[in-house]
């Protein structure tokens, strides 16, 4: 998977999962300030990630600088698949 | 101060019960913890003893610490008390059963009644933006301890059924507050409030409430005031909601002590910057900033507690 179809899955998952209405985020967008960027969206997102790809992602790894932004993740996701 | 505000709320509750509600009676869940204390004693002083009546409503997974609390408390106050032992509802409605069904779902090896459980609280309200994420323990007789990180099916699941707990004391206050012609007092907190650390249709359900507007900082000094028990007032913050369980509020939610936690929510409902707020709080300014936006976003994703229903109105326009 290409680094840009790996950014336009997190993006969907990302969009799946928020409030309809939502703003679609860009790639460099500070996912934190999103208001629905809360405990429960992030361990759907993680599950959703976890069976999507087939990856474990541990809970030290569940920080800031990996979920910063879409492409922040994308970089994470892809590193955890290559 | 403290005794202005103290008189101030005395003044709220005569009103609200007498007046407005004309009620004969103030009924409160006593749980042997700080905030229903100040919330008895506000009341005793306010109605006189005489008028207010002290419910129990423990179950098999409460320290028996919190009803002997509650008991010197009443005696003190010279409060009447009831005790409506809850244990017999709660399996009924499948409380335990559904719980203990949760737990297993992510840790197969747990066994109910044995093993003791409990919810943990990751997050760094100070060094990170990132939103709180929580993890499942279980901790066997031999001392073992597991550590998991719960799916968002199997975390509901087990808050759900928890939940049950607050849910019956708040259906059987009610059903001890119509028989008494009586309000329920409630007992929440300014940090329970602004942050959702409450039940809907649970103990986030009541008639008045004299201290939502104090952060548990000042429910302690009001406390200290009314002379509440040295037990109760030194007794730490307890969720006393799982069996066997020790852990403090902080560890399971707040995920910071009240002498930080507080002034920093005081300062952002009277507007204070950032630097106001690290200073008051012995924190610094990019603290303050990652601890200002975890605690707005806490507020606005537990909102749907704290709204009433909505409806559609159209036919009536």
């Amino acid at each position: 998977m290409s680094a840009q179809a790996t950014i336009d899955y997190i993006t969907a998952t990302v969009m799946l999962l928020a409030p309809d209405g939502s703003d679609t985020p860009g790639p460099d967008d500070d996912l934190l300030l999103c208001d629905y960027f809360d405990s429960v969206f992030i361990e759907e997102l993680v599950a959703r990630i976890q069976d999507d790809k087939g990856i474990f992602i541990p809970e030290a790894d569940v920080v800031e600088n990996h979920f910063r932004s879409i492409s922040s993740l994308g970089s994470y996701v892809e590193a955890r698949t290559a | 101060m403290i005794s202005q505000l103290i008189e101030e709320m005395c003044r709220f509750i005569r009103r609200t019960v007498r007046d407005e509600y004309r009620r004969d009676f103030g009924v409160i869940a006593v749980s042997g913890g700080i905030d229903s204390a100040v919330t008895l004693a506000l009341a005793a002083r306010a109605l006189t003893p005489e008028r207010v009546r002290a419910v129990l409503m423990p179950e098999r997974e409460n320290s028996a610490n919190s009803t002997n609390y509650a008991l010197e408390l009443c005696d003190g106050l010279g409060v009447s008390y009831l005790i409506d032992d809850l244990t017999d509802a709660l399996v009924g409605i499948g409380c335990y059963r559904r719980r203990d069904a949760a737990v297993q779902d992510l840790f197969p090896e747990y066994q109910a009644g044995t093993d003791k459980f409990s919810i943990h609280l990751r997050q760094d309200l100070l060094g990170s933006r990132m939103p709180a994420q929580y993890s499942f323990r279980i901790t066997q007789p031999d001392g073992t301890v597991l550590n998991r990180r719960p799916s968002p099916s199997q975390f509901r699941s087990v808050l759900a059924a928890s939940n049950f707990k607050q849910r019956l004391r708040t259906a059987n206050i009610y059903y001890r507050a119509e028989v008494f012609n009586a309000c329920v007092i409630g007992t929440s907190n300014f940090d329970e409030e602004y942050l959702g650390f409450f039940v809907k249709v649970g103990d986030g359900t009541w008639d008045l409430c004299p201290i939502e507007g104090l952060t548990k900082t000042q429910v302690r000094q009001v406390a200290e005031e009314l002379m509440i028990p040295a037990s109760i007032l030194n007794r730490p913050t307890t969720t006393d909601t799982f069996a066997g369980d020790d852990q403090t509020q902080e560890d399971m939610f707040y995920g910071l002590p009240f002498d930080k936690l507080d002034p920093a929510l005081d300062g952002m409902r009277s507007g204070k910057t950032n630097a106001e707020i690290a200073s008051a709080s012995g924190i610094t300014e990019a603290e303050a900033a990652n601890l200002r936006l975890n605690l707005l976003r806490r507020h606005r994703s537990t909102q749907w507690n704290r709204v009433s229903a909505r409806r559609f109105s159209s036919w009536a326009e």
